[in-house]
Formats: structure tokens, C-alpha cells, sequence
């Protein structure tokens, strides 16, 4: 005696009963429209990354232009 | 959109739960009144569960609360939606916090999509004294 409920679910299988998966479910949190906005607005962090604002060393007073500048190579001899 | 999504439900309640593994949405504690002590009531939280069908591609689904008597518009809530087809119902729900109700009265609760209004119900706000 064999039922479908004692066979072991399988990752992808849709189980027995009723569902509303076919539906299309949007909440959406008042007060304000909040998704029209972008969550994560595009600016660029002025602070280098893996660094927080609030962590900034004191000692670290760099100027902007500098911090972004890219690591000067040196410069390579020429081959003969 | 046109034509404009069909409006299979409008329903008022305490709380909408949805069931991450069925996604089913349970709506908790439906209402069509609302009673207070005194007014500005205090804020209270509800929600508005919307099923909308019939509907092709992207659309802008608002709720609207306006007070019938001075057609003050006191809400306004506004979701983006995408109707992958015409038969996917397409289910939202508008979560109002902090709610005051200024006044007794009527009020409308409409539903807007692209700023249509294709449904609306009304809304009855109270005193505790009047009623029964």
C-alpha cells in the first residue's frame, strides 16, 4: 500500500493541493511609493570600498584627487 | 493599458499574509467599516488586497483613499506591475501604516491603473458613539 504523500518530495515537484504560484503577488509597503524609486540609488561611494564612512581614520587625509588616481607602473626597460 | 486590467477583487483587511512556499495570501480580519473613538483617529494599519487579470505587460497600479464628502484625495499609493499575460491574475497588496482617519464619513477607495480608476468600494469611518 503505496500513497503519494509517503514517496519522498523531489527538490523540483510541485506538491498536492491547491497553490497560487500561477499568480503574480505584489506587496507593496506604505506610507509613500517606494517602488518606483530605486533601492540602491547610483552614486559613487566617496570612500574606497570595503571602508564605512563612520571608520574614516583621522590620519587619513587624503586628497580626492589622489585617492583616485591609479598606481603609477614603473616603467619597464626596453627590450632589444 | 489598454483595454484596462479586469478588477476581480477589492477587499479591506487587518493583514495579508503570504505563504512564501505556495504563495498563497491569506487575508486577515475583512472590513468595510471603521469605528473610532475620536477623530483624527489614531493611526491605525490595514491593508488592501487587489486582484487584477486581463492585463499585458507593464502598468502602474495606484490605491486611492478620498474622502467623499470634501472629494479630498488623503492617499495615495502607487505599485509598478508587469502582467506576463492575460490570464495571470496578478494579486497586490497595498500595506497602509499609520492611517488617521480625519473625519467621520464616507470615504472611496479606488483602484488605478496607468491613472484609470477601474474599481472602487466604499469606505464608512464612525464613531464609537453612533454605532451599535
Amino acid at each position: 500500500m503505496s500513497s503519494p504523500s509517503s514517496e519522498p518530495n523531489k527538490p523540483n515537484k510541485q506538491p498536492a493541493g491547491t497553490s497560487n504560484r500561477g499568480s503574480v503577488v505584489v506587496v507593496v509597503e506604505g506610507p509613500g511609493d517606494r517602488t518606483r524609486r530605486p533601492r540602491r540609488p547610483n552614486i559613487p561611494r566617496p570612500w574606497p570600498k570595503g571602508e564605512s564612512p563612520g571608520k574614516k581614520k583621522p590620519t587619513e587625509d587624503k586628497k580626492p584627487s589622489e585617492e583616485q588616481k591609479p598606481p603609477e607602473e614603473p616603467p619597464q626597460p626596453e627590450k632589444s | 493599458m489598454v483595454p484596462p486590467p479586469l478588477v476581480r477583487g477589492l477587499t479591506l483587511c487587518d493583514y495579508a499574509i503570504v505563504d512564501q512556499r505556495t504563495g498563497k495570501v491569506s487575508l486577515i480580519g475583512t472590513f468595510v467599516q471603521m469605528f473610532e473613538d475620536s477623530f483624527p483617529s489614531v493611526p491605525r494599519s490595514f491593508c488592501a488586497f487587489i486582484a487584477l487579470t486581463n492585463g499585458q505587460g507593464d502598468a502602474t497600479v495606484e490605491l486611492v483613499i478620498t474622502e467623499l464628502e470634501t472629494d479630498e484625495e488623503i492617499e495615495r499609493e502607487g505599485a509598478s506591475v508587469t502582467f506576463p499575460d492575460k490570464l495571470t491574475e496578478v494579486q497586490v497588496i497595498f500595506q497602509l501604516k499609520g492611517w488617521s482617519v480625519s473625519s467621520p464619513g464616507w470615504y472611496s477607495v479606488s483602484v488605478l491603473v496607468d491613472g484609470e480608476a477601474i474599481a472602487s468600494r466604499p469606505l464608512q469611518a464612525s464613531s464609537t458613539e453612533e454605532g451599535s
